[in-house]
């Protein structure tokens, strides 16, 4: 009595290696439990690297095609490109925006294809179809669709028709600046754009000048 | 008759001088850009340089703050690059370009004013015209180490691998900086 002999030793151990998975993985499950406690819980736990960071408005973000800087959101019924009118319903949703070319070719202050120098979520996202009926204009002199030399600043105004209830002057308008990785090519002469991702979201008050 | 069997040490030394020679090969093959590029002519300032498809003779270049024509002030944050030039296609009618190059950085000729600047448009075979070149350039370009050699492109437009250009040297530093420059639009015929 009381004594365990060698086969009931060699049955508890290979049990308890039965069992082995299910004991890892309530330890890990517990760790992971202690660990959640101090942080709120797992459902308040976020991973802070693939949290997108605020960018202040009217300062300039570097990324590798351009330097922007978000500077002003306005509604209005005037476009200003001096002509355009907005349809029955719709408005303008200009976005003011100071660009330079950073690299060592001009720069399209919009982007190319789709990968966006900036997304507006809602009108103008990564992947879409380029708006047709946006009209870019370089602040100083109206010109359309300016390239931007390298080195050389400029203010270039985004004019996007929106329906004129779709946004509300007072509220604040998210734009995401867009940043990726330039590649040499392989089926054209020139670069391709890997990595495209939003680097810093910039929340602009909209003001409404209707 | 009897051959003589390689050392071992003779083998090794062989196959290293073939993997160099391999290296060797690879490294100087030239690239896409080399074997596709363009075909430069040299040119200089009031000397007409000649390519397959256009000619051109720069006349002269200056830099300026402000630059006028009849209907458009032409502000900058940077400083304008102008060259006033004579280009006339020679075989057909070609569309014509410009860009001026500084360490590497490709400036191009602004499109702000498409009509009044000789590169604007499509220029007829034998039927030379003239007008300015202009580019936006950085503010503080005349620090920049390549400002002494700027080099201005002036080439068929679109697509120029294995096509003439033209290229002149320009040391931009010893220009002068006009405030505002009123500019003549182009105009049919030389200087």
């Amino acid at each position: 009595m009381g004594v365990i002999d060698d086969s009931s030793r060699a049955t508890l151990a290979s049990r308890a290696r039965g069992w082995l998975p299910v004991i890892i993985a309530a330890g890990v499950l517990a760790i992971a439990g202690v660990v959640a406690i101090p942080l709120g819980g797992w459902d308040r736990v976020w991973l802070e690297s693939a949290a997108v960071p605020i960018h202040p408005v009217g300062e300039p973000f570097t990324a590798a095609r351009l330097t922007t800087s978000i500077d002003d959101a306005y509604l209005t019924d005037v476009s200003p490109d001096g002509y355009s009118e907005a349809e029955p319903g719709d408005t303008f949703l200009v976005v003011v925006a100071t660009m330079e070319a950073t690299g060592s070719e001009p720069q399209d202050p919009f982007g190319y294809g789709s990968f966006f120098t900036f997304v507006i979520f809602g009108i103008q996202e990564l992947g879409d179809d380029v708006p047709n009926d946006l009209n870019i204009l370089l602040e100083r002199d109206g010109t359309f669709g300016p390239y931007l030399s390298p080195g050389v600043p400029d203010t270039m105004l985004f004019i996007y028709p929106v329906g004129a209830d779709e946004f509300t002057g007072g509220n604040v308008l998210r734009v995401g600046l867009t940043d990726g990785t330039p590649e040499k090519a392989d089926i054209y002469e020139g670069i391709r754009w890997v990595n495209q991702h939003i680097a810093v979201l910039v929340d602009v008050p909209i003001r409404d000048v209707r | 008759m009897k051959r003589r069997a390689m050392s071992r040490g003779a083998r090794y030394a062989g196959g290293a001088a073939l993997l160099v020679l391999a290296y060797l090969v690879a490294f100087t093959t030239p690239g896409t850009a080399l074997v596709e590029g363009s075909i430069v002519t040299t040119g200089h300032i009031g000397e007409q340089a000649i390519t397959r498809s256009i000619a051109a003779t720069v006349h002269d270049a200056q830099l300026a703050e402000q630059v006028d024509f009849d209907f458009w002030i032409g502000t900058t944050s940077g400083i304008w690059f102008v060259a006033d030039a004579t280009i006339v296609a020679t075989t057909s009618r070609r569309g014509v370009e410009a860009d001026v190059f500084i360490d590497g950085v490709r400036y191009p000729s602004t499109e702000r004013v498409d009509t009044d600047t000789v590169d604007g448009s499509v220029i007829d075979a034998g039927f030379p015209v003239t007008g300015p070149i202009l580019v936006e350039l950085p503010a503080d370009v005349l620090t920049f180490p390549g400002a002494r050699s700027a080099v201005l492109r002036i080439s068929p437009s679109g697509d120029s691998r294995l096509d003439g250009v033209i290229e002149v040297t320009i040391d931009l530093t010893t220009l002068e900086v006009e405030s505002r420059l009123e500019l003549e639009p182009r105009r049919d015929g030389l200087r």
